[in-house]
């Protein structure tokens, strides 16, 4: 086979040329969403849905973590950023500073389950102060007996999500009291079907995630009731009680912080209108409870007077 | 008289190039074309350089972190207050992995090269050399699934009933997967490399009455010893860099343990955690994996430059 | 004194020889049927898995089995990303991988097999050589997530200079995915060229060919089956990876098909990624489908190459 001369430098001279004329982007115009994996389930939903009735509106959603997120947006590479958790407030400063205010809308409400294994039949349910103690750093709980002297004393095996993900800093933060502070020797994994799979093959495990998880595999698992405090009763996590906030203190909320700017867009808006106009479904589609209906009244009227939506964690007490 | 006493200098292309200045011009022309394909290599080891020296920097200033107690400490709690940086147990892990599986990796891929080019008939190595080659090629999540789903179950069954205690993740799982991984970088080339041996080598060797085996390893291999080295390398670097069979496979727990069956966590995997993680862009936290990148890569620079070292007196030119 | 032949190292252990042979050459024959193994339980398992759905055919069904393989994957194929496992497929994916595929291609062998080229014929030994070649080894070990920092850093963002970013789009993947399978390219390129034997070079220069001209007519047709294995195992290697392309820009959840380099787009692993992490059971099933038809991808890549080198292969 000859490599003639031609034929070597012609890819050179072509990535020269290419490398010449950057930044083109392609004519439809482009909603560009950002963020927290959690959320992504419900932009994504909502992506396709709105494609099929706009096809000529380019929308591309990634899923970079809420922290990827938020310092995209900071770098003006997209206008919406799908968030599991509150902007932090450094985060809002340099957006203020910058010039590219936000908007926060309520897409959904996110129960953590706890869970353990079916076989587990003693635990029949956790107060918040026995799940510090059992999640906590230092912890000197090692065997179910440790929580409670009238269960079994078998070693309890931990699953949680790694430190890097948006459950791991709530839970701890709801539970522990202080963010991304958790107990060393657990099982940690990046991917929850993978805490699924671990606590429904171990009959001493226990682990948390989303509820969309436990939802889809409820005949492997157990759910675990949570009581919030000494005189409420324990809730178990399910549709209604994430919704109605009974389910406490593990329902989180999930937003998405629009670029008020790019609300300005036809396509943005179109797409953003949308979005909150079904949420319902979308928010179904995704695994996760719809917004209840103040959260929607709130998100109609951010989205009429394109104000910021306030942003300090205090005010989202569950 | 020669063109070489009439001119001062003479440049090698001027040379070949028997006097006609267009071919003279073209030769240079595709000297300099190459030289820019090598310069590629130089530019992009610069490019990494500079972004992770960059970065690396700005996390020593704002964490404060002192660079002996970077590289030295034993405890990796960026949690902490004050948060502790130190990766040793990266390194640890890092080793680990990678030991782990050249051991795996190494011997099953050099004993099938051999077979492949001097034992197996030219239609099983037809058939056996690519189907190697398609280990390649699976995707690194697959390997890392595969370990979660197939490896470690299997590794508990084995070990759990006589006592030994199995965790979900394991270093061990990690390194079956990569180990398994990197077989074909080392069969395939050195595959290559060991059959390019001139036949005469063989048959001469045949011919005062060596075996097959005696063929295989005191003559073929040795001679073909520099592309085997090379590919051990290759399949040595691979091992070190790879992040996702990893992550899905050890888990993600920094420490300093002997035991194979518990979680470790390696350079790279932190990486990827902070990177796709919730850690908010310039903090810290975040910047804390390009100082663990650029440590990653010092590493590996010294690996090479001894290995370098230590391979230049071993090669064999025939011919 | 000289030695006497009846000393052990002088005698002909014709028994011990006899026997070493034939043991090592089943030891060999089973290190090759490890990854053998490997492969088939892989691909089993994945196979598995994409037909796991209620009411399935028993697994020794071929026919049927393989009927419903083969539909399944057609259909994944043409159905683009969606959240509902019915619906859901890999079109997207399919599409930017052939792209990613096709772009480096065409720039990362080129490049490579020049820098190799440079390196073993033009540029004299010495310690400048020594130099690159560590280098470039060293960078064979630089985990694929760094290279997509510095793609993101370099390609996508032009260290903050806009009008050169080429944003997050086909092109700036594939030159990161291409400087990331350089150094295999160029280690097993150089390894290739170093099997020809000197003689070779030195008939077609004493015939009053220039350097290039041997280089091209000579060198590199007989190092070609070493280039092409160099190039089948980087290419694959690029098609699998997933964390640099995410760095860079290969989108989550994309409804278009890119037309041009300049698009945004999205890769297979990269979608089978986010599918693996779905909560639903369906998409396990997707999942494992869209691994095949990775496989297959790849496959076919690996087969067109080794019907390549098979013809150029040498013969003795």
């Amino acid at each position: 086979m000859r490599l003639s001369t031609g034929l070597r430098l012609t890819p050179m001279a072509l990535l020269l040329v290419l490398q010449g004329c950057g930044g083109g982007s392609s004519s439809s115009p482009t909603v560009e969403v950002d963020g927290s994996s959690t959320v992504f389930r419900i932009s994504e939903a909502a992506r396709e849905e709105y494609s099929r009735l706009n096809p000529n509106v380019t929308v591309v959603v990634d899923n970079h973590g809420t922290g990827g997120g938020f310092s995209n947006y900071l770098n003006g590479e997209i206008d919406i950023v799908d968030a599991s958790r509150n902007a932090k407030p450094d985060e809002e400063a340099k957006a203020k500073a910058q010039g590219i205010p936000w908007s926060r809308f309520t897409v959904g409400t996110d129960g953590i389950t706890v869970v353990v294994n079916p076989k587990n039949t003693f635990v029949k349910s956790l107060t918040v102060e026995q799940l510090k103690t059992i999640w906590e750093p230092d912890s000197k709980v090692k065997t179910w007996k440790d929580v409670d002297p009238s269960w079994p004393a078998q070693p309890i095996v931990f699953y949680s999500p790694d430190v890097d993900s948006g459950t791991f800093e709530f839970f701890t933060e709801a539970i522990i009291g202080k963010a991304r502070q958790q107990r060393d020797d657990v099982q940690p994994s990046s991917d929850d079907n993978t805490l699924v799979n671990g606590v429904a093959g171990d009959p001493d495990g226990i682990g948390y995630f989303g509820y969309a998880f436990y939802e889809e595999n409820a005949n492997k698992l157990r759910a675990i009731p949570i009581q919030p405090s000494a005189d409420a009763g324990a809730v178990a996590p399910s549709v209604t009680t994430i919704l109605d906030k009974s389910y406490r203190p593990l329902s989180r909320p999930l937003y998405i912080f629009v670029k008020q700017a790019s609300l300005r867009k036809a396509a943005v808006r179109g797409f953003v209108e949308y979005y909150l106009e079904h949420i319902d479904v979308l928010a179904k589609k995704g695994g996760y409870v719809p917004p209840t209906p103040e959260e929607k009244e709130a998100n109609q009227k951010a989205l009429s007077s394109g104000q910021a939506a306030p942003t300090t964690s205090a005010k989202d007490a569950a | 008289m020669s063109p070489n006493e009439t001119k001062p200098f003479v440049s090698p292309d001027e040379l070949w190039s028997t006097g006609s200045p267009l071919r003279s011009l073209a030769e240079s022309a595709i000297t300099v074309g190459l030289f820019l394909c090598a310069l590629v290599t130089v530019l992009t080891t610069t490019g990494i350089i500079v972004v992770l020296s960059v970065e690396s920097m700005e996390f020593f200033r704002q964490s404060g972190i002192g660079l002996l107690d970077f590289l030295t400490g034993t405890e990796l709690k960026p949690e902490l207050s004050p948060p502790k940086y130190g990766i040793l147990p990266l390194v640890w892990g890092t080793l680990v992995i990678a030991a782990g599986s050249t051991m795996i990796a190494l011997p099953i891929g050099l004993l099938s090269a051999i077979y492949l080019s001097e034992y197996a008939p030219k239609r099983v190595r037809n058939l056996l050399k690519p189907a190697l080659e398609l280990l390649a090629g699976i995707p690194t999540i697959v390997y890392g699934y595969l370990a979660l789903l197939i490896v470690t179950p299997m590794l508990k069954a084995i070990f759990e009933p006589i006592g030994v205690r199995v965790e979900t993740f394991n270093a061990l799982s990690a390194c079956i997967v990569v180990g398994v991984m990197i077989i074909p970088l080392v069969s395939s080339l050195s595959e290559d490399v060991l059959s390019a041996v001139p036949r005469g080598l063989r048959e001469s060797a045949y011919g005062l009455g060596a075996t097959k085996f005696e063929v295989s390893t005191r003559i073929v291999l040795p001679a073909a010893l520099s592309g085997v080295v090379a590919s051990f390398i290759l399949a040595l670097s691979r091992a070190i860099g790879e992040t996702m069979a990893v992550v899905l496979a050890a888990g993600m727990r920094p420490r300093i343990t002997l035991n194979p069956f518990t979680s470790v966590e390696t350079m790279t995997t932190y990486i990827v955690a902070v990177t796709n993680g919730e850690a908010s862009h310039g903090s810290p936290k975040y910047l804390s994996l390009f100082a663990v990148g650029m440590a990653l890569f010092v590493m590996t620079l010294t690996l090479n430059i001894l290995s370098g070292l230590v391979l230049r007196r071993y090669r064999e030119v025939y011919q | 004194m000289s030695p006497s032949i009846a000393e052990p190292k002088y005698q002909p252990h014709r028994m011990a020889r006899r026997w070493a042979g034939p043991l090592f050459g089943i030891a060999c024959f089973l290190a090759t049927l490890t990854g053998v193994l490997v492969l088939s339980v892989v691909l089993g398992a994945v196979i598995a898995a994409a037909l796991r759905q209620p009411g399935a055919a028993p697994w020794y069904h071929l026919g049927t089995n393989l009927r419903e393989l083969f539909d399944l994957l057609l259909g994944l194929v043409q159905k683009p990303q969606s959240s509902d496992p019915l619906r859901a497929g890999f079109r997207a994916g399919v599409v930017g991988s052939l792209w990613m595929l096709g772009l480096v291609g065409l720039m990362a062998i080129p490049v490579g097999v020049g820098a190799a080229v440079y390196l073993e014929e033009y540029i004299a030994p010495g310690a400048l050589r020594r130099i690159i070649q560590t280098n470039i080894a060293n960078l064979a070990g630089v985990p694929s997530i760094v290279y997509g920092i510095l793609g993101l850093a370099v390609f996508v963002r032009a260290f903050g200079m806009k009008e050169y970013a080429l944003g997050r789009t086909l092109i700036a993947g594939g030159l990161t995915l291409s400087l990331l399978v350089l150094p295999v390219i160029v280690i097993s390129t150089q390894e290739a060229l170093r099997t020809v034997p000197n003689s070779l070079r030195q008939a077609a220069l004493a015939l009053g060919a220039t350097r290039w001209q041997m280089v091209r007519d000579h060198v590199l047709p007989a190092a070609l089956p070493g280039i092409l294995t160099g190039t089948i195992l980087s290419l694959s290697r690029a098609i699998g990876e997933t964390a640099p392309l995410l760095m860079v820009g290969a989108a989550g959840s994309i409804g278009v098909l890119p037309r041009s380099p300049f698009d945004r787009y999205t890769v297979l692993p990269v979608e089978i990624y986010n599918y693996a992490k779905n909560p639903k059971v369906q998409f396990q099933t997707v999942t494992a489908g869209g691994i095949l038809i990775l496989l297959l991808l790849l496959l076919t890549m690996n087969a067109t190459a080794i019907i390549i080198r098979n013809r150029y292969a040498r013969s003795g």
